[in-house]
């Protein structure tokens, strides 16, 4: 699979960041799109076709272990790559349990996020 | 004034005492020490001086009994020798009566023959008397005149009265004398008696003769308390004596200080005894002097007992009493820093739950302005038209730089409120050193202190409280910083010491090093050299508590002038349980 026919979702309620991250990505040949809740991106992806979920943990509503959880049930091989602002380990940790990919901290750095969605698809 | 000489005083006679609760000193120990030292003399010294009193009086009680004994003995050993005395002379008129039976000795000069014959004797009657049954003298030989023509017997103590009698006579000129009287019957009807005149002076020159120990005055007076002889202390023959009625009944007795004529003989005993077959008593006064000087020397015994008993209880109450208070105020510091720690471990957790609410409240700006930037660079990096402008890809790439750093202290924040909470794990020694100096970096380089930091590339990681042991190695290198001049090298090192089973961190500087004399006490709470600028003294001793908590050891090796180095020796694990 080539960068251009990856798909990515981003949710997070920092919409800027989202949306500033989403450019990045389409700079890399890859396609973006962005959700500013757990909600709108869990039907985002039950509608649409992602290859890789981006999911910040600290979101108002719907949090993002819990929106892990219901992309999980119905979508038990989608890739997800949780971020956390809270430097914790222990977050990203539980939500690799809950079936999550891999972690990244923000501020993150756009070629570790890379190197994370390759091996994410197993590339 | 300071009762407390300076070479005895305890360490906590000045201590700056606050009442106030929570981290302060529970108590004045000061007004506890005299608080207790009051209590316990009290408690001790006065039993002690109740004692010693009661000891003086029974002493005083027991001593009065003694010489009332001797007294009592005194006065009945001078009336039975006034006794014999008497017997003497009525034993002499029993021999006069039986020699003379045949003359008649109601003659003159039969009388005045017998008298020059006793006079040759220790027998010495004034005179001799021949008396009929009415009472009335028929002859009489003698130096005095003074009871001729005059009844000096009752007529009835002769007709009906007993074979002899002893009594006192009053003469015409008021002078009482002692008559010695011995019934004589010839015949049924012929009955007179012979009786002989004793002078009261014979009778004073014998009592004066008797020399009786401790005895002042020795008298004879009569059933009504008159004195028959004469007394130095109750006046002439013939006087009235204080004695009451109930004090001279016909029986012996003691009188301690009797009223007496005499001043300043305050304390007298009077002794009573009866003189048998007469209505006389003998009366002896005992002087208070021996009495006075036994007293004297059990006051002064009790006055050395006492005394010694007061000095030594005084120093062994003073001695316990200061121990007690130095153990209480001991213990009262050890709460001290555990409230302190207390204390400092809740504000700690405090701050490690700002930093963490801060950090992440900064982390989201901050990945904004990052991909921002980094949208940025993107553009000047993707698009060709912009590629050659060197300038805007250096100041965006120096907005991620800043980024990054700032990253690196939200991170570093977010590590420390987590080990603010006490959690023992798995840690990297080098790594924790590592982000420590992260913290001192700033400070070491604006004094140009130089950081030698030699890690030991294969250290096992150790299992311990990884907040415990960062507060541990702040404490020391914090220390190291404040002891270094410019330009001071601040070296920590860090073994693996297998021989212990456990590491050794060595925290070295090369500044201003500490005496012996401030070593011994550098781990006491309290003890600071920094107070001026704020100094708790509490750093060294926390970082102590803190090691041992950790079951490692610290030591130090210092001289004045030439630096300080602790080194820090912990297990390789410690039980979480412990």
């Amino acid at each position: 699979m080539s960068e251009n026919s990856i798909k990515i979702l981003l949710i997070d309620d920092e919409e800027e960041f989202i949306n500033t991250l989403a450019q990045r990505l389409e700079f890399r040949g890859y396609k973006a799109e962005t959700a500013p809740d757990g909600q709108t991106g869990i039907n985002l992806l039950a509608k649409n076709h992602f290859d890789v979920a981006i999911l910040d943990l600290m979101m108002p509503g719907l949090n993002g272990i819990d929106t892990l959880k219901q992309i999980k049930n119905i979508l038990p091989d989608l890739p997800v790559i949780l971020l956390t602002g809270h430097g914790s380990t222990k977050a990203g940790i539980k939500g690799m349990h809950l079936g999550a990919s891999d972690y990244l901290m923000k501020p993150l750095d756009i070629n570790d996020l890379i190197t994370k969605i390759s091996l994410a698809l197993g590339k | 004034m300071n009762p407390m000489p300076k070479s005895i005083m305890p360490e906590f006679w000045h201590h700056k005492e606050r009442i106030a609760g929570g981290k302060g000193q529970q108590f004045i120990f000061r007004n506890k020490w005299f608080l207790l030292m009051q209590a316990t003399c009290i408690l001790t010294l006065v039993p002690l001086v109740i004692s010693a009193f009661l000891f003086y009086q029974s002493n005083k009680t027991e001593t009065i009994t003694d010489l009332v004994l001797e007294t009592y003995v005194l006065a009945k050993g001078a009336a039975t020798d006034v006794e014999i005395f008497f017997d003497q002379y009525l034993s002499t008129l029993q021999v006069i009566f039986s020699q003379y039976e045949g003359e008649n000795l109601k003659k003159r000069n039969v009388l005045k023959k017998i008298l020059k014959k006793i006079e040759k004797t220790n027998i010495r009657f004034s005179s001799l008397n021949v008396i009929e049954k009415n009472g009335s003298i028929i002859a009489r030989y003698g130096k005095d005149d003074y009871l001729s023509g005059h009844q000096i017997i009752d007529p009835v103590q002769i007709t009906l009265g007993q074979d002899h009698f002893i009594d006192r006579v009053i003469a015409k000129n008021g002078e009482t004398h002692f008559i010695v009287s011995l019934k004589i019957l010839k015949g049924t009807e012929d009955v007179f008696s012979l009786a002989g005149i004793i002078d009261t002076r014979s009778i004073n020159a014998f009592l004066k003769k008797l020399k009786l120990k401790n005895v002042v005055d020795i008298y004879i007076l009569d059933k009504n308390g008159i004195l028959l002889t004469s007394s130095a202390y109750f006046g002439k023959s013939g006087s009235k004596t204080s004695l009451t009625q109930s004090n001279i009944s016909p029986s012996s007795r003691v009188i301690p200080n009797p009223g007496t004529t005499k001043k300043n003989n305050d304390f007298l005993f009077s002794g009573i005894s009866q003189i048998s077959n007469t209505d006389m008593r003998l009366g002896i006064l005992m002087s208070n002097h021996s009495f006075k000087v036994f007293m004297a020397r059990i006051r002064s015994h009790i006055f050395i007992m006492v005394s010694l008993s007061v000095l030594f209880v005084s120093i062994a109450v003073f001695m316990l009493v200061t121990y007690l208070v130095h153990v209480l105020y001991q213990a009262d510091k050890v709460r001290q820093v555990y409230l302190t720690k207390a204390a400092r471990s809740s504000k700690m957790a405090s701050i490690g739950q700002l930093a963490a609410g801060v950090a992440h409240e900064i982390n989201n700006p901050l990945a904004i302005i990052n991909e921002q930037a980094g949208l940025l660079q993107d553009l000047f990096t993707f698009l060709e038209e912009y590629k050659k402008d060197t300038r805007i890809i250096s100041a965006v790439d120096s907005i991620i730089n800043a980024v990054e750093r700032a990253g690196i202290i939200t991170h570093r924040l977010l590590g420390f409120a987590r080990e603010t909470d006490s959690c023992v794990k798995a840690i990297d020694v080098n790594e924790t050193i590592k982000e420590i100096l992260g913290f001192v970096q700033k400070e070491a380089e604006y004094k140009s202190i130089h950081i030698n930091v030699q890690v030991c590339p294969q250290l096992p990681e150790i299992i311990t409280d990884q907040g415990k042991l960062q507060q541990i190695i702040i404490n020391l290198v914090n220390n190291a910083i404040a002891a270094l001049d410019e330009k001071g090298t601040l070296t920590i090192k860090v073994f693996n010491n297998i021989q212990n089973e456990g590491i050794d961190i060595i925290v070295q500087d090369n500044g201003c090093g500490i005496s012996k004399e401030h070593q011994k006490k550098i781990f006491e709470p309290f003890f600071t050299t920094k107070a001026k600028i704020g100094g708790t003294g509490l750093g060294l001793a926390l970082t102590y508590g803190l090691i041992r908590d950790l079951r490692g050891s610290l030591e130090l090796e210092s001289r004045a002038g030439a630096g300080a180095t602790f080194t820090i020796s912990l297990p390789y694990e410690i039980n979480e349980e412990e």
